[in-house]
């Protein structure tokens, strides 16, 4: 298999693949990783120990505040840059960890925000460390790759070298001058095969780097964990606003709509009465329709918002109910304990009403099939069509609405369709009681 | 009277129209959307345009971004807009570039057969048609017109709906010399030159507004 990016071990590799990795894309850029190292470990070093020295010591005038102000800041700059550096050996940079926001508005709050903040004091750490293990790095680097270089060519220029130039091993008194042609290809030999292993040790110097660069900017575990609540907060925002959109959107385009027909309708037949009353029944019986009709669409709206039986009679119940009003044949197969939470019940009855709508508007399938089980503490809900399939989640569409609110109950939306299907929309809600 | 109807549910255009008929009006052009929208108005140059807030393709407020455009291309155009919400920023919007020959009202105001054609009447003659709710919102708010007595604030509500001043005698159970007075009395409060009585009228309404 091929080495991916951060984790090119602990897989079982060809004698081809361990020999080739030299001549690999990632093998230069952990090199370019390491090379970058020394460079970057002497400005940061310079920056943060310079404003860290000249801040505390001017810190009794007051003038040291902003200078370590400006330090810090110019931490995050250089631990942005080295966030990116890191794509080089990790494939992709180092997530941005969040920064503290000062609690109120002032200086003295945005001062206390950066102060106690942990990101600031790793970061300026790091400026510190990231100069020892660059400068580690960049020595090994460039030391195995000249040794190996030279060594390599070495039997193609040895004897054009002037006597005294020839390069001599072994100590003191007892030197060996490598002036024959086996020792030279005995050097040669030697240069091949740390032409192999420095790609390998560079690249175990570079992952470990990077590694130690996450531990110091990279967010913690708990903030990861964050990030995902915060993500599946802002999901089920959206999934409640897209949802009153849509509510709105009903009322506005339905029953509101036939109401106000239905009000014309009546104004006109009060101005017939006695002149025509033939048409002036005529408008009350259309008003009569329309108020019909808007009750209708009130209902109908009412059972997408809360359907009764779903609270009722739970969830096996309500989708038998959607299966039996749909259009396309379903096979359904339900297996579910007593009940679930109510919000996991609600999330998977909207997903299969969602899917089977698309089954029966846009599919043009014949059969479809319905699914829904417990496994692993998860609702696993699967409808499946033999439609056109291509469908997609694309903003806006009931989809999308759907994923952002399985996402909001930690689940997550998978929908596979190929163009000319099959279609799988299959949604996971953890649902452990 | 030439009227364009805007209004995307065909069953209320139809509707709309159906009425507009009846009450002697000619519908020279109904439209769907906000663009066939101006350039009616700007082909058939209608006596007065009624016009839906909510038009596609965005569903918010296209039509009565549609109006604003028209009369801004022409000013003064008179259009009528329906809105199935009492929003008085859409009311102010409209009534901002000073011209009048606005009407703001519910939707189902139209149910009410001769007060809508009345309105639509008004507002074709360079009056205004504010909806009896968007004026409640608006007293409910009173700002700088703080100046007025409670009672000039009631005349002012009536006339910003659109109401002559029989119409608000007639409301108030008052006299018409009594309402006159306050009309007066407003129009010196608010500093509203004098001028021609209906765009007097129309500037007090305006300042109303502008207050909230």
């Amino acid at each position: 298999m091929a080495a991916r990016p951060g984790e090119p071990y602990g897989c079982a590799m060809s004698v081809r693949e361990i020999v080739t990795r030299p001549f690999r894309l990632q093998a230069w850029k952990e090199l370019a990783y390491l090379l970058l190292g020394l460079p970057v470990g002497v400005v940061t070093f310079t920056v943060v120990v310079t404003g860290v020295a000249l801040g505390v010591s001017l810190l009794i005038t007051l003038v040291g505040i902003p200078v370590l102000v400006a330090t810090a800041y110019a931490d995050r700059g250089l631990a942005w840059l080295e966030r990116r550096r890191a794509a080089l050996v990790v494939g992709r940079p180092i997530s941005d960890p969040p920064y503290r926001r000062p609690e109120r508005p002032g200086a003295l709050a945005w001062l206390k925000a950066l102060a106690v903040d942990p990101q600031t004091w790793k970061e300026a750490a790091w400026m510190v460390v990231v100069f020892a293990v660059g400068l580690v790095g960049f020595v090994v680097a460039v030391v195995l790759w000249t040794v190996a270089l030279w060594a390599v060519t070495f039997p193609v220029y040895w004897w054009a070298l002037p006597h005294d130039a020839v390069p001599q091993v072994g100590g003191e008194g007892d030197e060996l001058a490598l002036d024959t042609w086996p020792l030279a290809i005995a050097v040669g030999a030697c240069g091949l095969v740390l032409l192999v292993v420095s790609p390998w040790v560079c690249s175990l110097l570079a992952q470990g780097q990077a590694r130690l660069a996450r531990v110091f900017l990279g967010p913690g575990a708990a903030t990861t964990r964050l990030g995902e609540l915060t993500r599946s907060r802002a999901a089920a925002v959206d999934a409640q606003t897209v949802e009153l959109r849509r509510i709105e959107r009903d009322l506005h385009d339905g029953a509101q709509a036939r109401l106000v027909a239905a009000t014309i309708d009546l104004g006109l037949a009060q101005e017939k009465l006695e002149v025509d009353p033939v048409e002036a029944r005529r408008l009350v019986e259309a008003a009569q329709a329309e108020t019909k009709e808007a009750i209708g669409d009130l209902r109908r709206l009412v059972s997408g918002i809360a359907p009764a039986v779903l609270a009722d009679r739970g969830l096996d119940a309500a989708l038998s109910g959607l299966v039996a009003s749909c259009r396309v044949p379903v096979s359904l197969e339900v297996r579910l304990p007593e009940r679930l939470p109510e919000a996991v019940e609600v999330a998977a009855y909207f997903v299969a009403a969602e899917s089977l709508t698309n089954v029966q508007k846009h599919a043009e399938a014949t059969t479809a099939s319905l699914q829904a089980r417990v496994q692993d503490g998860r609702l696993v809900v699967e409808v499946t069509d033999d439609g056109r399939g291509d469908a997609a989640a694309v903003p806006g569409s009931g989809l999308d609405g759907l994923a952002a609110r399985v996402t909001a109950l930690d689940g997550r939306l998978l929908v596979t369709s190929p163009a000319g299907g099959p279609t799988v929309v299959r949604a996971e809600i953890p649902c452990v009681s | 009277m030439r009227v364009v109807i805007a209004e995307d549910l065909a069953l209320l255009r139809e509707g709309i129209a159906r009425l507009l008929e009846e009450g002697g009006f000619d519908v020279v052009a109904s439209v769907d959307n906000g663009s066939d929208l101006l350039r009616a108005i700007v082909v058939e140059k209608p006596d007065v345009s009624v016009v839906d807030v909510r038009l596609p393709p965005t569903f918010r407020d296209e039509g009565l971004r549609a109006a604003i455009e028209a009369r801004r291309r022409a000013p003064g155009t008179p259009v009528l807009v329906l809105s199935q919400y009492v929003e008085h920023a859409y009311a102010s919007e409209l009534l901002a570039d000073g011209q009048g020959a606005i009407g703001y009202l519910l939707k189902e105001r139209i149910g009410d057969v001769r007060d809508f054609l009345d309105a639509v009447r008004r507002v074709a003659e360079g009056g205004t048609a504010l909806d009896p709710e968007v004026v409640r919102q608006l007293v409910a708010r009173r700002g700088p017109l703080g100046v007025l007595s409670p009672r000039e604030l009631e005349v002012l509500g009536l006339m910003a709906e659109g109401r002559s001043n029989a119409g608000i005698a007639e409301a108030l159970v008052v006299s018409g010399s009594a309402v006159e007075k306050h009309v007066r009395s407003i129009f010196a409060k608010l500093a509203i030159a004098p001028a021609e009585a209906d765009h007097r009228r129309v500037l007090a309404v305006l300042a109303y507004l502008r207050s909230t």
